[in-house]
């Protein structure tokens, strides 16, 4: 097992907002089983914020505690401020990951994106920060 | 020996991996039938750490010996454990490990069959009949060879308190915690070895949570190896890798007792309901009533 830090295990043992939103604005599902990770992410959307945020998670302790962090940090924000969120900011508010989960498991920022685009396309909006060069490219390889 | 087998591959020699069936048992006419005219070595484990599985070591040794090849066994799950007896199984060499029966952790043998000659791993002194340079490590060795006499001297009762154990906690985990397989064979296994593959969650978290209430398991998820990839084991019994991610195993010692095996059983369920209720894959299952 690896060694987490304390944050780390916060968010293991209490994760924040896990679950599923009914009726939700945008979905948005990262990873697959055989790299071990699989996260989905819900979205409700008021007046351009993050009006709530839920996640299921399957995965390693890192995994679960990726996935409440980005919850919690998007939760509230613009959509655009969101789009800010990355892998890195996100192992830095977990105040480190351990070098072997770092790529594997911190999939929720991918994850959170993923549902902001989802809910860009269902309403046919335009988020700034979300048609950046190469992602398209990124989406296809998830497919 | 899956990786002294790669390196024996990049050397150039043809190396033929045999199948396993559900339980990971091999099949001994298998065996017969792929050795080949110029076949100079069959290693086949055991008994397997993983699932627990014991195979008929001294059933493939007949056949192997009718085609006169080298029989080496990988025993260190076993030794300690249950009975390791080089003339009834037949083998040609066996390698064993201290740290499983309690012995000092690094101690471990190789026997050979008198008249079996190796080529080194390493080069330099001539200790160890000129099979491994470098001074003895003599506390070890007498660490091993103390370790060897208790294991022996009270390993019946030992093995029948244990797999005692090993059916409670089996039968309670299959009873109370649904979508759960056993891995590994049901009665032709080590007596103190329970494997599971518990679905849809993975096997890290459960060992966290596990650890938090102070009960130590394992896990051969690709999550809880450094190579981050499932078990090669559990892939090869015919497990799709998610269903591999939920691997959980217990192996007991002579400290252990049902007490033990009760408060396992009694945090286990919760533990398994927590993670699914964060699970998509759960949530999905559920929804549809389908995997």
């Amino acid at each position: 097992m690896p060694i987490y830090n304390q944050k780390v295990m916060d968010h293991f043992m209490n994760p924040r907002n896990v679950g599923e939103i009914s009726n939700p604005d945008g979905v948005g599902e990262v990873g697959n089983p055989i790299c071990g990770d699989m996260m989905t992410f819900y979205i409700k959307v008021k007046d351009n914020h993050l009006d709530d945020v839920k996640f299921q998670t399957f995965g390693c302790g890192a995994a679960i505690a990726v996935s409440s962090m980005v919850s919690e940090m998007a939760k509230g924000k613009t959509l655009e401020e969101a789009l800010t969120i990355t892998p890195s900011l996100v192992a830095k508010e977990l105040e480190g990951l351990p070098k072997n989960k770092y790529h594997c498991s911190n999939l929720g920022a991918q994850a959170l994106r993923k549902a902001i685009r989802d809910y860009a396309k269902k309403k046919g909006v335009k988020i700034e920060g979300l048609e950046e060069k190469g992602e398209e490219d990124e989406e296809g390889k998830e497919n | 020996m899956l990786q002294a087998a790669r390196t024996m591959e990049k050397a150039g020699f043809e190396i033929t991996l045999l199948p396993v069936d559900k339980y990971g048992l091999i099949d001994p006419d298998e065996v017969a039938k792929n050795i080949r005219k110029d076949t100079i070595l069959v290693s086949i484990m055991h008994a397997n750490g993983e699932i627990g599985t014991i195979q008929p070591i001294a059933e493939i040794a007949k056949k192997i010996k009718e085609a006169g090849v080298l029989f080496h066994t990988d025993a260190v799950a076993s030794t300690g454990n249950i009975p390791v007896n080089l003339k009834e199984m037949g083998v040609d060499a066996l390698s064993l490990a201290g740290d499983q029966f309690y012995g000092p952790k690094g101690s471990g043998a190789l026997w050979i069959r008198k008249g079996l000659r190796l080529i080194p791993l390493m080069d330099g002194g001539v200790q160890e009949g000129g099979r491994r340079p470098g001074t003895e490590n003599v506390p070890a060795i007498v660490g091993l060879g103390r370790a060897a006499e208790l294991a022996k001297s009270d390993m019946h009762p030992r093995m029948r308190k244990l797999s005692y154990l090993r059916d409670r906690l089996i039968k309670g985990i299959l009873t109370t915690i649904d979508h759960t397989i056993l891995t590994g064979h049901p009665s032709q296994r080590l007596p103190h070895h329970a494997s599971f593959c518990i679905e849809f969650i993975e096997g890290e978290a459960m060992l966290m949570l596990l650890n938090s209430q102070g009960i130590a398991a394992s896990s051969g998820s690709a999550c809880t190896s450094r190579a981050l990839k499932a078990s090669h084991v559990l892939i090869a019994m015919g497990l799709p890798h998610e269903v591999a991610q939920g691997s959980l195993l217990f192996a007991m010692g002579v400290s252990n007792t049902e007490d033990d095996v009760d408060y396992a059983l009694e945090k286990l369920p919760p533990i398994v309901n927590r993670l699914r209720q964060m699970s998509p894959l759960y949530a999905k299952f559920i929804k549809e009533q389908r995997r």
